[in-house]
């Protein structure tokens, strides 16, 4: 007679049953549909490495890096909000709307990459920290010159390879290669 | 010529495609077999092409009910291979998340066992309370079935809220207890239906190398948890139902009570939880070497070996998932059934073809 | 006189201008009772008819000549057998003729099964035939208490007409008979705990599985009209009201029928359903002794 005790229960309590338009909300901690932000993106491309479903792709151009996703592919696993070192990426604690075309919802963002403080010309985003978190101590030096455009980056090291010629060619150079 | 009855790939008894070509006399079954691989994903290969990090997320998705068990089980492979001990926090947590999907997983089937012998109405309050363990699933971790829990070193995030889960579970053992428990075991309709029926006698269970409460139902007392002890399950009380039967029934009963061992399970963690860190480094170094690992999914036995040669990504990683051990007692069970059974003994064994198929 | 209430009674009172509408009425609230037993809303009031007439609607799938003609005769005759079963309820005012002839009664509501063991072998499907070939086992089976019981009636009777019965059978026998009557009509409906025949699980939809379309729709017609005669049957037995006011009798048909239909759907959403060899052993055990007591009373008192 126990199950008579479950029916009598549901008729009592009534339906259970969330109307269409109505859903109930989301837990806090939803893991929704990705979205990025290009002021802090680096352009570094460690979000396009852990996505399992290649739902990110980070493709760095001469002046601007896309970054496009596909939340058609996410497969919301968050490991792209988790590894992104400088938190650019975030996901949405709401479910998102239904769309019916495969690729409808795919979005772009254009991370511009700031000016070279010398020549001006476009140069890779970088920060200090995430410097420090790659590579350790970095002399003071080389912390400023992390900003530089590539080719004023190279001018730089040719300039300070010429400055102390007589220990780079100590070093730097070998019998094999001629 | 006896007829052959072919059930599936899509049949409204399968909750996937595959296939069951069952022989009959009348409603006498003389012969049966399966036919598994519609589910084929190649998941196996692709992880030989993706890193570490991405494989965790892949292997999320062999199962779309047991999902926690296979990214536990590769964790703790590559943990193994790197050497990374995991912080006692995130054991706990890690057993919290692992029987809550058992719980979650048992309800599922409690409910479609119900549903295939036409209960419907114990087959929604099955799913009502299922649906319980699911929010706290989904408060947990942000998603309902694909949890993204684990990764090598730790997990991924904390229990924020412990006292939510403690009322849930708590809630799920009493409704399980003085509800489901005693409708599944004294009610007419379906002890007339699962008793006696579908027999897989020890002999077989050992024979064919049954794992999970398909093996417990049938008298072995084979439990990795209690055997080989993993992450926090050395420190948590806990017993493992063990029935002699074998039969339909028997599978129900054991279910049923690893329901409440899971509550118990989860209520004595999130006491014990110390406090502390909970995840590990973001890329483990994983050296060259091969390594082995198991654990108890849902289902039984889940194996996974991993083969590195200390680049980024696996050489290989091989699945064996518990339906595939599983699997084959199918056949000793439904000979000299009748046809209606045939769909409830093959359920009874809670199979996963997708998972075998990976 | 006697053709016209004849014809009133097969196209109107209890036939069909009524029983179309009760027996989707019924429909609806067996899937109603069973969605709140459940803790679900259930479907809206009209979807038994919006099912109707959404099958006729649809382009019957082309089939070989004589299987499509079997396989349209077969529902018919079900659904006209049937309406003509609630045509001889004694409702309205004695139509003479065969009006509450119980053995024509008893005839016509067994065509509708025997229309669906033809109709699930001719649809050439398996499991269509399988649903036929549990079908046929069953309606053997539930016969047995169901004639039974009947005769018991007629025996504590010592009519053949429906109205003599229930005016003139004794209290025991027609509380027994009526409870081994009731107990064989979830087969008929399909309904659990003896729903073997139209088990989706096992076999689809047992010996329905090839219909399609309007002729489908004549099955679902049928089967709506089933609700009626069956639950008609033990209404216009259950209360011995013959002689009374006709409004009278027609209150006490609608109330016992509905009323039939909670309890029977209430059964239904708190039982498993039973095999095939189950269900028939059940029949043949407990339904029979059911009946048998009843037949045995009847003699005694007699
Ligand atoms: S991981 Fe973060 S910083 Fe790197 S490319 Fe992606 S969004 Fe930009
Ligand atoms: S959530 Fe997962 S699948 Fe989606 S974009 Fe991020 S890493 Fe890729």
């Amino acid at each position: 007679m126990n199950i008579l005790n479950i029916i009598t229960g549901n008729v009592a309590r009534g339906p259970q049953t969330v109307r269409f338009p109505g859903r109930e909300a989301p837990a806090a901690a939803y893991r929704g549909s990705v979205t990025m932000d290009a002021a802090k993106c680096l352009a570094c491309g460690i979000c396009d490495y852990v996505c399992v479903s290649r739902a990110i792709a980070v493709t760095p151009g001469a002046a601007s890096c896309e970054w496009t996703y596909d939340p058609g592919r996410c497969t919301y696993c968050g490991r792209c909000v988790d590894h992104c070192p400088v938190a650019a990426v975030t996901q949405a604690g709401d479910r998102g709307d239904s769309y019916a075309r495969s690729g409808a919802q795919r979005a772009t963002v254009t991370v511009p990459y700031p000016a070279c403080p010398q020549c001006g010309r476009p140069a890779m985003p970088y920060n200090e920290a995430v410097l420090g978190a790659a590579f350790g101590d970095v002399s003071a030096e080389l912390r400023e010159r992390i900003h530089l455009c590539e080719r004023c980056r190279r001018r730089a090291t040719t300039a300070a390879l010429k400055a102390n010629f007589g220990a780079a060619a100590e070093t730097g150079r070998s019998d094999d290669g001629r | 010529m006896s007829p052959v009855i072919t059930m599936g790939p899509f049949h409204p008894a399968l909750e996937e495609p595959y296939k069951i070509d069952v022989v009959c006399e009348g409603e006498h079954v003389t012969d049966a077999s399966i036919r598994v691989g519609f589910n084929f994903r190649a998941i196996e290969w692709l992880a030989e092409r993706k890193n570490y990090t991405a494989d965790i997320a892949l292997f999320e998705h062999v199962c779309g009910i047991c999902s926690n068990v296979h990214t536990l089980c590769l964790s703790r492979a590559i943990e193994t291979l790197a050497g990374i001990e995991v912080p006692e926090r995130a054991q706990y947590i890690r057993v919290v998340v692992a029987e809550a999907e058992r719980l979650h997983s048992h309800l599922l089937w409690a409910g479609i066992a119900c549903e295939l012998i036409g209960f419907e109405t114990l087959f929604m309050a099955c799913f009502g309370l299922r649906e319980k363990i699911m929010d706290v699933l989904e408060a947990i971790s942000g998603n309902r079935v694909n949890y993204a829990m684990n990764r090598p070193g730790g997990v991924n995030r904390d229990i924020a809220d412990p006292g939510a889960v403690l009322a849930a579970v708590r809630a799920i053992a009493d409704a399980t207890s003085k509800q489901l428990i005693p409708v599944l075991t004294t009610d007419a309709t379906v002890r007339a239906r699962c008793a006696g029926v579908g027999v897989l006698t020890r002999a077989d269970a050992i024979a064919y190398g049954a794992v999970g409460p398909t093996a417990r139902a049938s008298g072995l007392p084979q439990d990795i948890r209690a055997s080989a002890p993993y992450e926090a399950y050395d420190r948590l009380l806990f017993e493992v139902p063990v029935r002699q039967e074998g039969d339909v029934f028997a599978r129900v009963v054991v279910r049923a009570l690893e329901i409440l061992e899971s509550c118990r399970i989860i209520e004595q963690a999130i006491e014990q939880m110390p406090a502390g860190p909970f995840r590990g480094d973001d890329y483990p170094k994983v050296p060259a070497g091969e390594v082995c690992s198991r654990i108890e999914g849902p289902r039984g036995e889940v194996f996974y070996y991993v083969a590195s040669d200390g680049s980024d990504t696996p050489t290989r990683v091989r699945v064996r998932t518990p339906t595939f051990a599983n699997m084959p007692t199918a056949r000793p069970m439904v000979l000299g059934q009748t046809f209606a059974d045939v769909p409830l003994i093959q359920a009874s064994l809670d199979p996963c073809y997708s998972c075998t198929d990976r | 006189m006697t053709v016209v209430r004849g014809l009133i009674s097969l196209l109107v009172f209890p036939g069909a201008l009524f029983a179309l509408p009760a027996g989707w009425f019924m429909m609806w609230l067996q899937r109603k009772i069973n969605a709140r037993a459940q803790g679900r809303i259930g479907p809206p009031f009209f979807q038994p008819f919006f099912d109707f007439v959404k099958l006729l609607a649809k382009e019957p799938v082309v089939r070989p000549r004589l299987q499509g003609f079997l396989m349209t005769v077969l529902p018919l005759a079900a659904v006209a057998s049937t309406l003509g079963a609630i045509a001889l309820l004694p409702v309205f005012p004695k139509a003479g003729g065969f009006s509450g002839d119980l053995v024509l009664l008893v005839s016509l509501i067994e065509v509708g099964p025997l229309c669906a063991v033809l109709g699930g072998f001719v649809s050439r499907s398996l499991y269509g035939g399988i649903g036929a070939s549990r079908e046929a086992v069953l309606t053997l089976a539930y016969n047995v208490p169901f004639l039974i019981a009947l005769f018991a009636l007629v025996a504590s009777a010592g009519s053949f007409s429906l109205a003599g019965v229930a005016l003139a059978a004794a209290w025991p026998v027609r509380v027994l008979a009526l409870i081994a009557l009731v107990a064989c009509i979830p087969v008929k409906l399909h309904l659990n705990p003896f729903s073997a025949a139209s088990a989706e699980q096992e076999i689809y939809a047992g010996s329905t599985t090839e219909y399609d379309g309007p002729r489908l729709a004549l099955w679902e017609l049928a089967h709506a009209l089933e609700w009626v005669a069956l639950t008609g049957l033990v209404a216009s037995l259950a209360f011995p009201v013959a002689d009374a006011a006709w409004p009278v009798r027609v209150v006490v048909f609608v109330a016992v029928s509905v009323a039939l239909v909670v309890v029977l759907s209430f059964a239904a959403a708190s039982t498993a359903r039973l095999k095939l060899a189950q269900t028939a052993r059940w029949f043949l055990l407990c339904g029979s002794g059911i009946a048998l007591s009843a037949l045995v009373v009847a003699f005694v008192r007699l």
